[in-house]
């Protein structure tokens, strides 16, 4: 048992995992535990966790601004192209 | 003719929006374009069936997120997502996390994350934070891209992108976990702690 909780302790990998998982799900009663004793002694682990709390709203960001702001845009050849296309098949 | 569309705005409107989607899952633009213009001559002929229940620019995403899955089944590069998250398991373990044999998967000193410091929001406010993130995107491999860009980009429900993407969830987990382990690693280079 000591070596199973040892390993909890180590297991970053397994910690994050969890963590993106408790975003979007209710962890099962050992995953909980599994997290949480991690994170006691992770500081890494708890960075990751803001972190990916900071990805996500950012992500929401980046969607909101693809409208106004696209990062990527057609050529002038490829729109005149495209427009005689919708014209001729509207 | 349904008078809630308009095909001859789409490209003004919407032409950009859709090339920008197309280009993030598919990387190249011959291929984004020439799926921009199907989604556009496909929506025409089906123009009728529009009843209006969502925005026109909702329903052209969905006609765009179609053929693109339906590029990548012909592919078949969504297919055996479990095989080469398997057989890539040992590098993303080894290039993140200690993986000597017996080894516990710790973050190594070069890739434990670090503080960002109390004023980390701020970058929500930069619109160069937002290139660094779309270069970030760009940078993941394909299979997991495809996997974010439903999930964060296109706000796909969890279970409908299992489906799509022919994945259990537990392979979701995977994929939604490397994502997210490259692209913060990535925010912290480029930007966090550049």
């Amino acid at each position: 048992m000591a070596g199973k909780v040892k390993d909890i302790i180590r297991n970053c990998k397994q910690a994050t995992l969890l963590a993106v998982k408790r975003e979007e799900r209710l962890l099962t009663f050992p995953e909980r535990i599994r997290l949480s004793v991690h994170l006691v002694f992770c500081d890494a682990c708890k960075q990751f966790i803001q972190q990916s709390a900071l990805i996500n709203k950012a992500m929401k960001g980046f969607t909101g601004r693809l409208d106004n702001t696209p990062p990527y845009r057609l050529s002038e050849a490829a729109k005149e192209k495209l427009q005689q296309q919708i014209d001729r098949h509207n | 003719m349904n008078h809630q569309v308009n095909p001859s705005n789409w490209l003004r409107l919407y032409g950009d929006y859709l090339f920008s989607i197309a280009m993030m899952k598919l990387n190249d633009r011959q291929l984004a374009e020439d799926i921009v213009q199907d989604t556009f001559l496909s929506a025409i002929k089906a123009v009728d069936g529009f009843k209006g229940e969502s925005s026109e620019k909702t329903w052209l995403v969905t006609i765009l997120k179609n053929k693109i899955t339906d590029h990548y089944r012909k592919r078949s590069s969504l297919k055996e997502a479990g095989n080469y998250l398997l057989e890539t398991d040992h590098s993303f373990t080894a290039s993140f996390f200690e993986s000597g044999p017996g080894d516990i998967p710790h973050w190594l000193d070069n890739t434990a994350p670090a503080d960002w410091g109390a004023s980390a929001d701020k970058a929500l406010n930069r619109e160069e934070f937002y290139a660094i993130l779309q270069l970030c995107i760009k940078k993941m491999p394909e299979k997991l891209a495809l996997v974010f860009i439903a999930k964060f980009v296109e706000e796909t429900e969890t279970s409908l992108i299992c489906k799509d993407f022919e994945i259990s969830s537990s392979n979701y987990w995977v994929i939604i976990h490397r994502a997210k382990v490259l692209m913060r690693s990535c925010l912290e280079k480029n930007w966090f702690l550049e």
